[in-house]
């Protein structure tokens, strides 16, 4: 079994994420809390930028924040910074988008937004539908080297109900759970 | 999740992955304590800011019964003085796994070791024996802000398990 540890994003994260690598802990994952903490990519950043090995997680992104290609450059940039070592962990936007008085993403529009921005991640167009046009996206010069389709990036779901957790096994995404109590019925 | 999984048609293993706060104990009450309310109590606070946001101003009708029931009334009536008025969440969530705030005085050592993965090395060592052989293959600490040189001493009990 694995060990990891999980940040309230901080821009000094990096330095516990690096002593975390050395400790041998696996994934150093971050929250995505935007009225909460500092910005979950730019910690991510600084932490790819001074470890080696230690995998790098947003833990979870929050879909409705930032549209489909804003997300999967940044995910890109890390994947440039950290070739092969960043996850692609997401939810419904449970925290950062109750401290706005909103509640959780309907299941089929985040399902979009992970598939949208997991094809745009490893380089492919994809159809994007915002301020009510269709358009085709991809990136456009990706061969450049300045970002990285090219290392998988895994995908991990936090999905507590029976819909969610359906979501995450047909998406054949890590599965990620939340509690101390519970934990065998969960599974 | 693994009903979820084997309806899917997966035929490779499912990858999970259980993150939650907790504390190292030492013996000593005092220091225990300390590190319950740092390091842990954030975890479960969030369960009551879950309940006030579930609820709404009127949620005591909707009150579940069992152990926490008292407490999340009590928690639901503070909530219902937060400011401002048309914006009860802001103080609802300020703190989030960051801190106890200090009028979360329902938040005790004792109900934060019950609800959190906290026990001294030995005990963690066990229960996160049991959380493998659940078919769990990664577990993740949540530490908290200031707080964080606590990986030394999960890194003592991961490597233990």
């Amino acid at each position: 079994m694995e060990y990891s540890v999980a940040f309230a994003t901080e821009v000094d994260s990096w330095k516990w994420a690096k002593r975390a690598e050395e400790l041998g802990f696996s994934t150093a994952w971050f929250y995505d809390t935007q009225l909460l903490n500092p910005d979950v990519f730019i910690g991510m950043a600084l932490a790819a930028h001074e470890t080696s090995r230690i995998r790098l997680g947003t833990g979870v992104l929050v879909p409705s924040n930032r549209i489909e290609p804003v997300t999967a450059n940044a995910f890109a940039s890390l994947n440039r910074l950290a070739p092969g070592r960043i996850d692609f962990g997401v939810g419904t936007g449970f925290t950062a988008r109750r401290t706005m008085g909103l509640g959780a993403i309907p299941l089929k529009q985040t399902r979009t937004y992970i598939e949208r921005v997991q094809k745009l991640m490893k380089g492919e167009t994809v159809e994007w539908d915002f301020e009510g046009q269709k358009k085709k996206i991809p990136f456009l010069n990706p061969e450049v080297g300045l970002i990285n389709v090219e290392d998988e990036i895994p995908l991990w779901i936090s999905a507590f109900g029976p819909k969610g957790q359906a979501m995450t096994a047909e998406l054949a995404a890590g599965w990620l759970n939340f509690g101390a109590t519970g934990t065998g019925e969960a599974l | 999740m693994q009903a979820a999984w084997q309806a899917a048609g997966q035929s490779s293993e499912l990858k999970s992955n259980l993150f939650f706060l907790g504390a190292v104990l030492t013996g000593n009450e005092e220091e225990d304590n300390a590190r319950l309310m740092a390091q842990a109590g954030p975890g479960t606070a969030v369960i009551f800011h879950n309940f006030a946001d579930e609820m709404g101003a009127m949620g005591g009708q909707a009150m579940p019964e069992g152990p926490l029931s008292n407490l999340i009334a009590a928690y639901l009536e503070q909530r219902d003085k937060y400011q401002p008025e048309d914006a009860k969440y802001l103080q609802n969530h300020r703190g989030h796994l960051m801190f106890v705030r200090p009028e979360e005085t329902h938040i005790t050592p004792e109900l934060v070791r019950a609800t959190s993965m906290s026990g001294t090395r030995a005990e963690l060592v066990e229960r996160l024996q049991e959380v493998k052989r659940q078919g769990y293959n990664q577990v993740t600490i949540q530490v908290v802000h200031g707080h964080e040189s606590a990986v030394e001493e999960w890194h003592d009990v991961f490597s233990a398990v």
